[in-house]
Order: structure tokens, then C-alpha cells, then sequence
């Protein structure tokens, strides 16, 4: 916490994700939240996005 | 909240041998000349509590610089050099904190003698809430680019967070691979519209999918097709999946009738869709399961039971001797009467339970079969769905292996594609082999199984080697898996040959264009899937966007406004009255949202300067580069409840150097911070103490320096007239507010104190802080001293008075003239204690 923020990244994503409008971009931001490697919670949530689109059969 | 009550160094830096050196709970200094090891004891603390010095840290040239260079040259080479602190915390309690440092430079962490991994403050350090305030620490932020400071400034305000994650975004944006699935998927279909999108009729279907409108897409394909539908056809098109069927059918016929006046033969071979993999790889696995014990064991206990089939006549003809036997009242044979003995009577009860057991035998024996009926139907099943996986696209495509339509295939692709012709003709060839050696496996074994439900409904006697059946199934299903892959290896590397062909096939027919349409039409779901696929993926460069912009919004907001205003509250302190005009004005954050930076701004007079780094004498950077460390370190939340000040600046002016003074007294006083500063400026650390009489720290002097370390030696921290003196001259100063009062009335609590402590030590030897002194023990150690009663009764009133000051009521002001009338009585106990 420094000088003259006492915010953690969980509570930057958790403000992004609510400031998202666009419901996929808050799925993969929500998906960052309490996790370990932002970067790979975020490209799994992404490829489960895509894998839904290509799987879906209706 | 740690404040540190003492360190031990031992095999550390410039420590060879062990040392001790008790901190003040407010403030110490510690004297030292440069390169007399001064540095080591502020390292010593870095590296025990953040697990690196700040100087290994900013290397430029690198960790390995410094490898090896924490443990001490000297130090016995089987000892492990260590570095010990005793930590007072919030609560009062004592912690002991040790790092045990390891040849290889990893420190070893033990907390009250207990090895642990990390220490419980390091997952709590997210930005730079280090206590330390070192040499030449200012200068890599003053003097950094301006876009270098945005990191750096990131680093101590706490913002680092958000860069990181800024940065993580980028990447998902601009480093994101898609999964093998999705990959195999949007590749085949880029294919597909990179092959036909330079055709012209088709070209604003292709645009339209270019342009990622799914809506534009439908439509334009509409247009396309409407001369080959009729209007009521083209009005249901992607209403649902069943009518979409229909219409394929239409356009298929369509081509169906064009390409028949050439070939009756659907000549297309297509790839295996996903269900087909799934169901092939299912149906393997029940065959495999059934038929290697189920289909074996059922056939044996079927043929066991069979075998007794044979007795069921004599079962009968007993059943019917039972029965008379029973009539006959089990006494006597019902044939010739004679009388039946026990032995006999129970040689028939025996033989009647038994058959009785070989009859229920038998009735399971339907029981048995039905149930071994659906074993064989199972594997039946699993077979003939597996042979209609790999024959059903081959039909059309093997059936033209004859002589007559291979010869027509000939004149299609012509002389000058007789390699490509020659190619597909080994292919067809290849996969016709393939299907009837498959066609004759499947016939064996189903004309089998045929057999043996005859041979277990008594239709025939033979009798059936199952395990060589088995076996002929298992190779069957060997034989499956190679037929499967080289239909996948003929799709994969000769699918151009097989393309080749149904492009020339079309051109040859005039179904070229039409063929296209039925395959968009086909692939309409896939092509809708294609383009959602496309608008995710690139949409995360909006999302890259919206996160930039929002880490600039959070980082402007911090630095324009809430950095610049606590770095101005310290920067007001330490400026001088007499300055010039040119001061530091605030932080900014500027320039494009991929290239930030920050500019220090000054103004002069009311004017913008260029720039502070600039404008500002080395004097003023300095003091506003202490400013923003000593903002960070006191309003950061942090766990460490103290400041290491390590020759910050090498060149202060005395205005500033005295500034400094009153901002170490407010951190101590007003922030309870414990400050432990070291300098090789004699002189300044002289202001300094002389500056905070009343806070009575402690004072160390490095004298020398041999191999076995720094000597260092615990000193006075101001002699009693200078303290005397001291009090007088804020007595006689004519400005001197309350608030100097007050201190000049605990300074005099100390100066007693003080002389108290030299009297013990001369009468009796023995020492005794200066501020550890109750006013009874001050009286007890003047009347031991001989001093005069009358004296002792008014300097044990003075002190009791001024120590009993600050629980005074709020009315209660300190005078100048009441606190000289005490120094005169404290300059009359020196004088009669005869002190120089």
C-alpha cells in the first residue's frame, strides 16, 4: 500500500469489472479476481469463451 | 507497528566479528567517517527485512556484481554470518527476528528462533513501503527520464499494481493464442473464405463476412441464392436448422441434376465431423469391452448348460418315478412293491435334489441366452456403426473404381494433369481395397454370430471356437483404426488432389459457383461462429483500451492531486524563508496514454518554469527528494514503525540542513516514528542533536575500523552546559512560544537527570540512563552526594514540577523567568557537586 493508494489489485479488477459495460470483458475481468496469475485466469476465461462459440450447437 | 530495540551483526558486509548496538526508541545517530562501515548497519537492516539492499537492487550492471559480496571477506569460513534484530511490536511484545545468510546468498529466516519461509510482513509489501531513506536514493527519481520516472514513481506511491495490471492486459491482448480446438476451427474456415473470396459472383457474401456483420452476411447470401430457390424457399432461410436442410436439399438437387448428366456418383469425400470422432472412439471401446470376456464367458456357460441338455428325457422319466414314489407314501416301490430300506429312501432323496438343481440349471438357461443375445447385439451394433462411419462418404467416391468412370475422371482432369489423375486413382483405389477387405471382415463375423444365436436356439450342433472369434474382432477393430487414419491421411496430405478434382469437376459440370453457395449454405452456422469468434478476439484491443484508460485516470488522479499534496506539505517544512521564489509546484502526469510520463513542475513568483529538475538549485532537489521519500514512508501503511536514514543528501545547505532538523523532531513527535540516522557529517549531526535536546536519543561514534570490523563506541548526546546553556538561550529568546517552552522544561527534566546520573557514577560507580530517574531517586543520590538539604529540596521540587508538567492542566502555560530561576538552582547543585 503506498502513498497514496491503499488499493490491491483484486479491488482495481473488482472496480473494472464494474465499471465494464460489455459482458464478456466482465466475465474476463471478474475471472483475474483472487487468482493467481492474472494473465493465465484471463486467457483460460477467454478460451472458454471461444470454446462455448464453437461448441454451441444451436 | 515494529519499532527495533537492538541488531547483532556477525559475518555481514564490512562486520567480521559480532557487534551490538541498542537503538533509542526515538532517535539514535550513528556517526561514522565514509568507508567505516556505517553503510553496513542500515544494509544489514535492508536485507534482514526486505531480502536485498536497495543498492543490489538499482545495480545497473547487474545482481552478479554483488554475489557474495553480503558475507564479510574475512569471516571464518565455517560460521554462518547472520544478522539478528529484537523487534518491539504495537502490542509491547518482543520479537526476535534472524536472517541466517547462506554462501549461496539466500537468506535463511527465523522468527523467535523459529525457521520460517517468509517473514509475515513480505505478502504485505505490495509497493515500495520500505523504511529505508539511503544514499543517493533521491537521485534515481529526480534525475530518471521522464518516462522512466512514471515506473519508478509507480513504485513508490503504490500505482505499481496498476501498471502491472495494465501490463497484464496488453498481453491478453496482444500475446493471446487461441485453444487447439478454436484454432483448428477458425483456421478451416478462414481457408474456406480465403479460397472462395476472389469469386466474383460471391464477393459481397465474402465482404460481408469480412466486415463481421452476421446480419449483412444473411442477407447478401439471400440475394445470391434467390435465382436458385423459389421466393418461398429463399423467405425461409435461417429461420431454423430443419428448413435451412430443406433448402441445402434444393440447391443440392439443383446440382445433383447438373452434375448427373456426367456422373450418377456423389464423388465428395469429406473429413470426419467431431461426433464421428467421438462416436468412432465409443463404439471401439464397447466392441474391445464386450468382446474380450463378456462374449467369451457367456458363450462357455451357455455351452455348459447345453451339454446337460442330453439328461432332461431321464429328468422327466425320474421326475414321474418321484412322484409315484411319493404317492406310494415313500415306503414301497410303486412298481413292484417291495419295501423300500433308509439307505435307498435316502439315495433317492439325494438324486431327486440333485436333479432338481439341473433343472433350475436349465430353466436359466433362457435367461442366459437372451441376456448373451444382446451381448452379441451390442457388439453387432458397435461394429456395423462403425463401418457406416467409414464407408458412408466413400460410397459415391469408390464407386468410381471401374474401368469406364476412371477413364471419364481421366478426360476431366486431361494430359496435363495426369500426375494429379494418377494420384487420385491410387487414392480411390487405396480406399476401395480398404472398404471390402472391411465389407469381408464384418461379413465373417456377423455370419458368426448368426451361427452361434442358431447353434444356442438348437437349430445347429456345431460348436465355435470363440476366442479365435474374439481375436478376429479384435484384428477387425486394429484394421478400423488404420482404415480411419488413412482416410484422415488422404484428407489431410492428399486433400488438394481431391479438391483439384471436384473444382474441375464443377468447372466441367458448371456447378463451380453453385458448389460454393451449398458449401456456405452448409457451413452457415460455422461461418456465423467464424465471425463471432473474430469479434471477440479483436474486441480485446477495446478491452486493452479501457483498461489503459482507466489506469490513467486512477495514476493522473493519484499524482496530479493526492501525491503532489502530500509531497507539498513535507516540501513547505523543509524550505527556507529567505529562498528565492523557485520552488517545486506538483506533479503531473502527461503525455499519450502508450508513452506516460511524469514532469516535476516550479513555478517562480506565480510562473510555470520549464521544469523543477531544471529551475531547482542541487540543494532544493535534494530536500524535495527527501520530501517525497519522507511523504511515501509516513503515510504508507506499513508495518514498520521506524525510518533508517542513511546520508540521504550529500549536500544540504545549513538553512535546509536546520529545516531538517525540525522534520526529524516531527516525525518523531507528531508521526511516533523511531528514526535511526547515520551520517559522516560530523557537523550535522551535531545541529541534530543539538537541535532535539529534550528528545535525548542515542549517539554512537564508528572511531576506527580494523579487520575485525567497525569500532564502535556509545557517546554522550550533549554535555550538561550545553544542555544548560541551551535551555537559557530559549529562556532569554524573546520568540520563544510555549511550544519551546515546553521542550526547554523537559530538556531541564533531563539535564537533572543528566547530572544526577554523573554524580551516581562518581559516588557510587554505577550508571543510570538520564531519563530513568524518579524524583525520589534524584533526592536519594544528592543527599548520598553531601549536597546542601535546601538545595536538594528545591531541585527534587523542580523536577517533580517540571515532570509532572505535561499531566498538568490545560490552563497550565510554562514561563521563562519560573524555568531560569531552576537553571540558577541546577548551575548551584553543579557547582557544589563540583562538576566541570
Amino acid at each position: 500500500m503506498g502513498l497514496c493508494s491503499n488499493a490491491s489489485i483484486d479491488i482495481y479488477l473488482d472496480e473494472l469489472s464494474s465499471e465494464e459495460e460489455n459482458p464478456i470483458f466482465e466475465r474476463i475481468i471478474k475471472s483475474a479476481i483472487n487468482s493467481e496469475d492474472i494473465l493465465i485466469s484471463m486467457q483460460n476465461e477467454m478460451d472458454n469463451i471461444l470454446l462455448e462459440v464453437v461448441n454451441d450447437e444451436d | 507497528m515494529m519499532k527495533i530495540k537492538k541488531i547483532r551483526i556477525c559475518g555481514f558486509r564490512g562486520f567480521n566479528e559480532l557487534r551490538e548496538i541498542d537503538f533509542n526508541e526515538k532517535l539514535t545517530i550513528i556517526y561514522g567517517p565514509n568507508s567505516y562501515g556505517k553503510t553496513s548497519i542500515s544494509e544489514a537492516l535492508e536485507w534482514l527485512l526486505m531480502g536485498q539492499t536497495s543498492k543490489v537492487e538499482h545495480c545497473q550492471s547487474g545482481i552478479n556484481e554483488y554475489k557474495g559480496s553480503y558475507r564479510n571477506i574475512h569471516f571464518k569460513e565455517n560460521e554462518n554470518a547472520y544478522v539478528e534484530v529484537e523487534i518491539v511490536n504495537g502490542n509491547h511484545n518482543q520479537i526476535l527476528i534472524k536472517g541466517l545468510l547462506e554462501p549461496s546468498g539466500n537468506i535463511r529466516k527465523f522468527l523467535n528462533e523459529n525457521e520460517i519461509e517468509s517473514w509475515p510482513w513480505d505478502d504485505n509489501l505490495d509497493c515500495d513501503a520500505s523504511p529505508f531513506i539511503l544514499q543517493h536514493a533521491l537521485q534515481d527519481i529526480l534525475h530518471s527520464k521522464p518516462a522512466d520516472r512514471y515506473e519508478l514513481f509507480s513504485k513508490i506511491i503504490g500505482t505499481k499494481d496498476l501498471l502491472d495490471l495494465e501490463k497484464e492486459f496488453i498481453s491478453l491482448a496482444t500475446k493471446y493464442n487461441k485453444p487447439e480446438k478454436v484454432e483448428k476451427f477458425h483456421s478451416d474456415t478462414s481457408e474456406f473464405i480465403r479460397r472462395n473470396s476472389e469469386k466474383e459472383e460471391l464477393n459481397s457474401v465474402f465482404k460481408a463476412i469480412k466486415s463481421l456483420s452476421k446480419e449483412k452476411f444473411k442477407e447478401e447470401l439471400k440475394l445470391s441464392i434467390k435465382q436458385d430457390l423459389s421466393a418461398l424457399a429463399v423467405e425461409n432461410f435461417f429461420i431454423n436448422e430443419t428448413m435451412n436442410n430443406e433448402i441445402l436439399e434444393i440447391l443440392e438437387a439443383n446440382k445433383g441434376e447438373t452434375v448427373s448428366q456426367f456422373f450418377d456418383k456423389d464423388l465428395n469425400l469429406k473429413h470426419f465431423s467431431s461426433s464421428d470422432d467421438e462416436e468412432f472412439a465409443n463404439k471401439k471401446e464397447i466392441t474391445l469391452s464386450k468382446v474380450s470376456n463378456e462374449f467369451i464367458n457367456g458363450y462357455y456357460d451357455l455351452e455348459k448348460i447345453l451339454a446337460k441338455k442330453g439328461i432332461q428325457e431321464l429328468i422327466r422319466f425320474h421326475d414321474l418315478g418321484y412322484k409315484l414314489y411319493e404317492k406310494g407314501n415313500k415306503s414301497q416301490c410303486p412298481f413292484c412293491g417291495t419295501r423300500i430300506t433308509d439307505d435307498l429312501k435316502k439315495h433317492i432323496e439325494d438324486s431327486h435334489e440333485n436333479f432338481e438343481s439341473e433343472i433350475k440349471a436349465f430353466e436359466d438357461y433362457e435367461q442366459k441366452r437372451a441376456y448373451f443375445s444382446e451381448i452379441l447385439d451390442d457388439i453387432n451394433n458397435a461394429l456395423e456403426k462403425i463401418y457406416q462411419i467409414l464407408t458412408n462418404n466413400l460410397k459415391g467416391f469408390i464407386n468410381v473404381n471401374n474401368k469406364e468412370d476412371l477413364e471419364k475422371i481421366e478426360s476431366i482432369f486431361g494430359p496435363e494433369n495426369i500426375d494429379e489423375f494418377k494420384k487420385l486413382s491410387l487414392i480411390i483405389n487405396g480406399l476401395d481395397t480398404y472398404t471390402k477387405t472391411l465389407t469381408s471382415k464384418k461379413k465373417y463375423i456377423f455370419e458368426s454370430f448368426k451361427c452361434i444365436r442358431e447353434h444356442f436356439t438348437g437349430q445347429t450342433s456345431d460348436k465355435f471356437d470363440v476366442k479365435k472369434i474374439s481375436s478376429e474382432i479384435v484384428s477387425l477393430i486394429a484394421f478400423c483404426d488404420d482404415f480411419y487414419n488413412q482416410i484422415k491421411k488422404f484428407l489431410d496430405s492428399d486433400g488438394d488432389t481431391i479438391i483439384f478434382f471436384l473444382d474441375l469437376l464443377d468447372k466441367y459440370a458448371g456447378t463451380e459457383l453453385l458448389s460454393i453457395k451449398i458449401e456456405i449454405v452448409k457451413r452457415y452456422k460455422d461461418i456465423i461462429k467464424f465471425i463471432t469468434l473474430e469479434d471477440l478476439i479483436s474486441s480485446l484491443k477495446i478491452l486493452r483500451s479501457n483498461v489503459v484508460s482507466y489506469v490513467n485516470k486512477k495514476t493522473k488522479d493519484i499524482i496530479d492531486n493526492k501525491l503532489t499534496k502530500d509531497v507539498l506539505k513535507w516540501y513547505d517544512l523543509i524550505k527556507t524563508e529567505g529562498d528565492p521564489d523557485v520552488h517545486f509546484s506538483g506533479f503531473e502526469l502527461a503525455g499519450t496514454s502508450s508513452r506516460q510520463q511524469i514532469n516535476i513542475n516550479a513555478q517562480s513568483y506565480g510562473k510555470s518554469l520549464v521544469s523543477a529538475v531544471s529551475s531547482l538549485s542541487e540543494s532544493k532537489l535534494n530536500a524535495l527528494g527527501l520530501s517525497v521519500k519522507l511523504a511515501n514512508n509516513v503515510s504508507t501503511s506499513t508495518p514498520f514503525n521506524f525510518l533508517v536514514v542513511d546520508d540521504p543528501v550529500q549536500s544540504l545547505d545549513d538553512d535546509h540542513s536546520t529545516k531538517f532538523t525540525e522534520i526529524i523532531r516531527s516525525i518523531i513527535e507528531d508521526h511516533q516514528k523511531q528514526i535511526i540516522l547515520l551520517s559522516h557529517s560530523q557537523e550535522w549531526l551535531k545541529q541534530i542533536k543539538t537541535g532535539n535536546l529534550s528528545i535525548n536519543g542515542d549517539y554512537y561514534e564508528i572511531t576506527g575500523y580494523t579487520i575485525s570490523g567497525p569500532e564502535i563506541n556509545i557517546k554522550e548526546w550533549c554535555s550538561w552546559k550545553s544542555r544548560l546553556l541551551d535551555i537559557e538561550a530559549t529562556c532569554n529568546d524573546s520568540k520563544s512560544d510555549t511550544n519551546r517552552l515546553q521542550q526547554a522544561e523537559a530538556n531541564l527534566r533531563l539535564l537533572i537527570g543528566q547530572i544526577a546520573s554523573i554524580i551516581l557514577e562518581k559516588t557510587s560507580g554505577k550508571i543510570k540512563g538520564i531519563d530513568k530517574f524518579s524524583s525520589k531517586e534524584v533526592r536519594s543520590v544528592l543527599i548520598e552526594a553531601g549536597i546542601d538539604n535546601a538545595l536538594v529540596d528545591k531541585i527534587s521540587q523542580t523536577y517533580e514540577t517540571i515532570d509532572d508538567s505535561h499531566h498538568s492542566p490545560e490552563k497550565y502555560s510554562p514561563k521563562s523567568a519560573r524555568i531560569k530561576a531552576y537553571c540558577s538552582w541546577v548551575r548551584e547543585l553543579a557547582k557544589s557537586a563540583k562538576l566541570t
